[in-house]
C-alpha cells in the first residue's frame, strides 16, 4: 500500500492533503470523525433536535384545530406547517433515529471494528444534516412547501405553488435521499463482509437482520423518489411537462412514483423498530427469540411485499375495480408476515421470566400499539369501504399508530436499552417508568379519538371547520392530550441528557443481554473489540455466559489494532452540495461555487494521504 | 348496531349514518372488518397480556427458563389461520368493489358532471341544461352517475352520508355513483389537499322528490331575472364595467359568459356563500365582496380580480351595495 501512494506523488501545492487530521478530542475531532459510534451519537442528537422541531410544528397544527373557526395558522401557513411536520418527522427525525442505532450498534453486534466505508459513513451524516438545513431554510427564505408531504402534482407546479418552497423541499429531500442511499450501501457491504468469523447470516442478531433488509429497501426505493423529485424540479424550473395534464403529461404518474417509494418507506421506518423489539423481548424474558428464522424470513418477506402494495394509497384516484381488488389483496397479504412477528414475540414471552425494565415496557407497548395500527391498516386495505375512510382522520390515526406506535416507540425502547452501551450511563428507571405511562396514555388519548373524527367525516389537512360539524369537542380534547404528549416526550429527552451527564457509571452488561455488543466495555473503546470474537452460535455472548466458556478470539495482529483515519472531506463534499442546492433553488451562480467545493472535496477524498494507524492492544484480561 | 354509539358524533358528515345504498354497503363492510379485527385484537392482545402477567418474574428470581427455540407446526398453523381470515375479508370487499363500479341494472341513472375548481365545485346536468355551483339538487331513489374531473389541481369529491369519494383529477374522467334514499340536505367536502382554502371547499347535495327536482332543474335552466329596481340595474352595469363578467356567467346576460368562477344565474337561490361557510345574506355577501380572501385564503377572485389587485378598479361600498342589489334579484 505505501509504495502505491509514493508513485502517486502529489504536486507540492497539494501536499497539505497528505496530512490527515488526528485530533482525539474537541470540536475538530468530532467534525472529522469517522468512528461509527461517534457518527451514531451525532445522528441521535440531530434526530432528537428535528423531533423537537417536528413536534413543535405538530403542536402549532393542533393549536389551530383546537376549536372551530380559529384563525391562528390559516390557509397556506397551515399547509406549510402540516407539510413540514410530516417531512421533518419522517425524513429528519424517525429515519435518522434508525440510522443512529444502525451506526452505533451494527458493527458491535456483528463483531466488527467499524463499517466498511468509514468516510462514506461520515458523508451520510453530513448529507442528512445538509438536507435538514435546506428543508428548514425555506421557512426563512419565503416560506416552506405547502403541498403536503406526498406533494401531489399538479399542486406542486410553478403555477399552483409559486415561490421557492417546493424547490427547497425537492432539494432537501434529494440531499437526505443521497444520505440514505449511501448509508444503505455502506450497511449492506458492512453486513455482508464484516461479520465476525463464524457468524453466518442465520446466526446474526435480528436487529442487524432488520437493518440489512431495511438497507435493501432504501437502496431500491430511494432511487425512485429521487428521480421523481428531479423531474418535478425540471417541470417547475426547466419547462418540462411530465405531470402537466394540459400538455399531455399525467399527474397520476407522480402518485405512482411517489408511493412506489412511499410505501416501502413505511417498512423502512418500522422494520428497524421491529428489530429492536426482537432484541429486547428475548433479553427481558431470558429466553431466545421464538422462531428466529421465521422472524428473519418474515422481515424479508415484509420487505419484498412492501413493494407490491403502493396503489392502496390511491384507491380513490379512479383505477377501477380490477386494480383496486389486486392491491386490496396484496395489502391484506402483508398481514401474514406481520402476524408471524407478533405471534413470535408473544411466544417468546410465554414461559419466560419476564422482567419489566424500562426497555421492555416500551417494547411491549409497541406490540400493542402496532397491532392497533396494523388492524386499522387491514381495514384500509378493504378498498370498497376505504373510499369512505380515505383522506380522513381515520387515516391520520392509523399512520400515527404505525409510525409513532410502531416506529417511535421502538426507537424510544432502543434509546433506553442501548443508552448504557452508547454512554455507559443508565436512565433513571423509577422516574422513567412513570414517564413511560405519561407518554403511553397521552399518545393514545391523542391519536385514538382521531378514529372517531374520521368516521364523523373530518378530512385530513383542513385548517378549520365549522361548529355545525360537531368536531369541536373532540378536537379540543385531542389538542390537550397532544400537548401532554409533547411535554412528556420533551421530558424524555431531558432525561436522556441528564443520564448522559450523570456521574454514575454502569457496567458492560446491565441487562444480562444476549448479543456481542454487551461483551465489550461501556462505552466501547474506539476500536470496539480488542480481540475479534469467533462466533459459533446465535446469541454467542449469552451462550458463553450460561456455559461459563469464554468466547474464542482471533489471534492478535502483531502490528496492533488497525484503525481508519479521520478526514475533513466528508464535511467538505456535503457542504459543497448544500451550497449547490441553495444555488439551484435560485438558479444562481452559487450552484457552480457549490459544485466546485464538492469537486475539491471529492478530489481531496481520493488524493488525501493514508491515515490508517495502529493502536496498541490493551493488556489481556483488563476490560 | 352495538358500536354505533361509540363512533357517532352527530356530524352531518358522519358516514356511519348512511342515507343511501352505497354508503350503507360501505358501512356494513367497514363494520364487518372492524368486528373481525376487534375479535383478533382481543384474542391476540389478551393472550399477550396474559403472558405478561403470568410469566412476570418475581423480584430476585434469577432462574433461567427453558430455552425453547420455536415450533414450526404452530407457526404454519397460525399463518394458515391468518390467510383464511384475510380471504374472509377479501370476498365481500371484492364483491362490493364490483358493485360500486356501476349502478344496478335496469335503473335509470341521472348523469351529472362534476368539475373541481380551486376552491368550489361546478355541477352540470347536461340532460336538463343545468349549470350551477356548490349546491346540487338530485332526485331521491334514483342512482346518480357522476363524471368527475378538475380544471386545476387534484380535488376529491365526497358526500359522506351518500357514498365514498373519488378524486377529481385534471385530464381524467373519474366515475362515481350513489343514490339518496331519503329527502334531505347532505354535506359534501373536498377530501384532497388542493391549496390554501382546501378546508373551505364544501358543498351540499339536496335530495328531493321527482316533482321538486323537476321544478328545480326548470328554474336552474331558465334565464336569469332582469333587474327590477334602479339600484339593481346599476349593479348589473357595474357587473360589466368592473369586469365581473370575465369570470362569472349569467344566463341571458349575453356579455357575462366567464367560466373561471361560479355561474351566478340563480345565485340568490343558493343557501350559502363562500364554500358553505356562511349563510347567503346581504351582510355576509357584502363582507365577502369587501375581502374574499378573509373567507377563502388565496381564492382566485382575490388573487386575480382587478377590483382586488388594482387600486383604480377597487369597489366602493356604494358600488358593492349596488352589485349586491343585482345579485339578490338573481333568484
Amino acid at each position: 500500500m505505501s509504495g502505491h501512494s509514493e508513485k502517486l506523488a502529489l504536486p507540492k501545492w497539494l501536499s497539505f492533503l497528505k496530512k490527515r487530521p488526528a485530533q482525539e478530542d474537541g470540536l475538530i475531532s468530532w467534525l472529522t470523525t469517522v468512528d461509527h459510534k461517534r457518527i451514531g451519537i451525532l445522528y441521535l442528537y440531530t434526530s432528537f433536535f428535528f423531533l423537537f422541531v417536528g413536534g413543535l410544528e405538530a403542536l402549532f397544527v393542533r393549536t389551530q384545530l383546537s376549536a372551530n373557526d380559529l384563525e391562528i395558522f390559516v390557509g397556506s401557513t397551515y399547509n406549510q406547517l402540516v407539510t413540514m411536520h410530516a417531512t421533518t418527522m419522517i425524513f429528519l427525525a424517525i429515519m435518522p433515529l434508525a440510522a443512529a442505532f444502525f451506526n452505533f450498534i451494527i458493527p458491535l453486534q456483528i463483531g466488527a471494528r467499524d463499517v466498511a466505508f468509514p468516510r462514506l459513513n461520515a458523508f451520510s451524516y453530513y448529507m442528512y444534516l445538509a438536507g435538514g438545513i435546506v428543508l428548514n431554510a425555506s421557512w426563512f427564505m419565503g416560506g416552506a412547501s405547502g403541498a403536503g408531504w406526498f406533494a401531489y402534482a399538479p399542486l406542486t407546479s410553478s403555477t399552483y405553488s409559486p415561490g421557492h418552497g417546493v424547490d427547497f423541499w425537492i432539494l432537501g429531500l434529494i440531499l437526505t435521499g443521497i444520505s440514505s442511499t449511501v448509508a444503505a450501501i455502506n450497511f449492506i457491504v458492512t453486513i455482508i463482509n464484516m461479520r465476525a468469523p463464524g457468524m453466518t447470516l442465520m446466526k446474526m442478531p435480528v436487529f442487524s437482520w432488520m437493518a440489512f433488509v431495511t438497507a435493501f429497501l432504501l437502496a431500491f426505493a430511494l432511487p425512485v423518489i429521487t428521480i421523481a423529485l428531479v423531474i418535478l424540479f425540471m417541470d417547475r424550473n426547466y419547462g418540462t411537462v411530465f405531470f402537466e395534464a394540459t400538455a399531455g403529461g399525467d399527474p397520476i404518474l407522480w402518485q405512482h412514483l411517489f408511493w412506489v417509494f412511499g410505501h416501502p418507506e413505511v417498512y423502512i421506518i418500522v422494520l428497524p423498530a421491529f428489530g429492536i423489539v426482537s432484541e429486547i423481548i428475548p433479553v427481558f424474558s431470558r429466553k431466545p427469540l421464538f422462531g428466529y428464522s421465521l422472524v428473519v424470513l418474515s422481515g424479508a418477506a415484509i420487505g419484498f411485499m412492501g413493494f407490491t402494495v403502493w396503489s392502496h394509497h390511491m384507491f380513490a384516484v379512479g383505477m377501477g375495480p380490477i386494480v383496486n381488488s389486486a392491491f386490496s389483496i396484496t395489502t391484506a397479504a402483508i398481514a401474514i408476515p406481520t402476524g408471524v412477528k407478533i405471534f413470535n414475540w408473544i411466544f417468546t414471552l410465554w414461559n419466560g421470566k419476564i422482567k419489566f425494565s424500562l426497555p421492555m415496557m416500551y417494547a411491549t407497548a409497541l406490540v400493542f400499539l402496532f397491532m392497533i395500527g396494523g388492524f386499522s391498516g387491514l381495514m384500509h386495505g378493504a378498498a370498497a369501504s376505504d373510499f369512505q375512510q380515505h383522506d380522513t382522520y381515520f387515516v391520520v390515526a392509523h399512520f400515527h399508530y404505525t409510525i409513532l406506535g410502531g416506529g417511535l416507540f421502538g426507537f424510544l425502547a432502543g434509546t433506553v436499552y442501548w443508552l448504557p452501551k452508547f454512554f455507559g450511563k443508565m436512565m433513571d428507571e423509577k422516574f422513567g417508568k412513570k414517564l413511560f405511562w405519561w407518554i403511553f396514555y397521552s399518545f393514545n388519548l391523542t391519536f385514538f379519538p382521531m378514529h372517531f373524527l374520521g368516521t364523523a367525516g373530518m378530512p385530513r389537512r383542513i385548517y378549520t371547520y365549522s361548529s355545525e360539524m360537531e368536531w369541536t369537542a373532540l378536537n379540543g380534547f385531542i389538542t390537550l392530550a397532544s400537548f401532554v404528549l409533547g411535554i412528556s416526550l420533551l421530558v424524555f429527552f431531558i432525561e436522556v441528557v441528564k443520564a448522559v451527564k450523570s456521574k454514575k457509571k454502569i457496567g458492560p452488561d446491565p441487562w444480562d443481554a444476549r448479543t456481542l455488543e454487551w461483551s465489550i466495555p461501556s462505552p466501547p473503546p474506539v476500536y470496539n473489540f480488542a480481540d475479534l470474537p469467533i462466533v459459533s452460535k446465535l446469541d454467542e455472548f449469552w451462550e458463553s455466559k450460561i456455559s461459563g466458556k469464554k468466547i474464542k478470539m482471533l489471534p492478535r495482529d502483531p502490528h496492533g489494532i488497525h484503525m481508519p483515519g479521520k478526514s475533513w472531506m466528508p464535511l467538505i463534499t456535503s457542504f459543497g452540495l448544500m451550497i449547490a442546492s441553495f444555488g439551484a433553488v435560485y438558479a444562481s451562480d452559487l450552484r457552480f461555487v457549490g459544485l466546485g467545493i464538492f469537486l475539491l472535496g471529492f478530489y481531496g477524498w481520493a488524493l488525501e494521504g493514508e491515515a490508517e494507524y495502529y493502536l496498541p492492544y490493551p493488556k489481556k484480561g483488563k476490560k | 348496531m352495538f358500536f354505533d354509539f361509540i363512533f357517532y358524533l352527530g356530524s352531518p358528515q358522519d358516514w356511519l349514518n348512511p342515507a343511501g345504498p352505497v354508503a350503507s354497503d360501505q358501512k356494513d363492510l367497514f363494520l364487518f372488518t372492524l368486528y373481525i379485527c376487534l375479535a383478533i385484537f382481543v384474542i391476540v392482545g389478551g393472550f399477550m397480556l396474559y403472558s405478561i402477567i403470568k410469566f412476570k418474574a418475581e423480584p430476585g428470581d434469577n432462574e433461567i427458563p427453558e430455552q425453547e427455540h420455536g415450533n414450526v407446526k404452530l407457526e404454519i398453523g397460525l399463518m394458515v389461520v391468518s390467510a383464511i381470515i384475510l380471504v374472509i375479508i377479501a370476498v365481500p370487499n371484492v364483491k362490493l368493489l364490483y358493485k360500486l363500479a356501476e349502478p344496478p341494472r335496469g335503473s335509470n341513472p341521472l348523469k351529472v358532471n362534476v368539475i373541481g375548481h380551486q376552491y368550489w365545485w361546478e355541477f352540470e346536468i347536461p340532460e336538463y341544461d343545468v349549470l350551477t355551483a356548490n349546491e346540487l339538487t338530485i332526485p331521491t331513489n334514483r342512482p346518480i352517475e357522476f363524471n368527475v374531473s378538475s380544471v386545476d389541481v387534484i380535488h376529491s369529491f365526497w358526500v359522506p352520508r351518500l357514498g365514498g369519494k373519488v378524486d377529481a383529477v385534471p385530464g381524467h374522467d373519474n366515475y362515481l355513483w350513489f343514490q339518496a334514499d331519503e329527502e334531505g340536505s347532505y354535506y359534501g367536502q373536498c377530501a384532497e389537499l388542493c391549496g390554501s382554502s382546501h378546508a373551505k371547499m364544501k358543498f351540499k347535495v339536496h335530495a328531493t322528490n321527482d316533482e321538486d327536482f323537476l321544478k328545480w332543474v326548470e328554474h336552474e335552466a331558465s334565464p336569469a331575472n332582469l333587474p327590477t329596481t334602479e339600484m339593481a340595474q346599476e349593479g348589473k352595469d357595474l357587473f360589466l364595467t368592473k369586469m365581473c363578467i370575465t369570470c362569472h356567467a349569467i344566463k341571458g346576460y349575453d356579455v357575462a359568459v366567464g367560466i373561471t368562477g361560479p355561474n351566478l344565474s340563480h345565485f340568490a337561490s343558493r343557501e350559502t356563500l363562500a364554500g358553505m361557510w356562511v349563510e347567503n345574506t346581504e351582510e355576509n355577501l357584502e363582507a365577502w365582496m369587501q375581502d374574499p380572501s378573509k373567507f377563502k385564503p388565496d381564492n382566485i377572485m382575490s388573487l386575480q380580480g382587478p377590483m382586488y389587485t388594482n387600486e383604480n378598479s377597487a369597489l366602493s361600498s356604494e358600488e358593492i351595495r349596488k352589485i349586491i342589489a343585482y345579485l339578490k334579484e338573481l333568484y
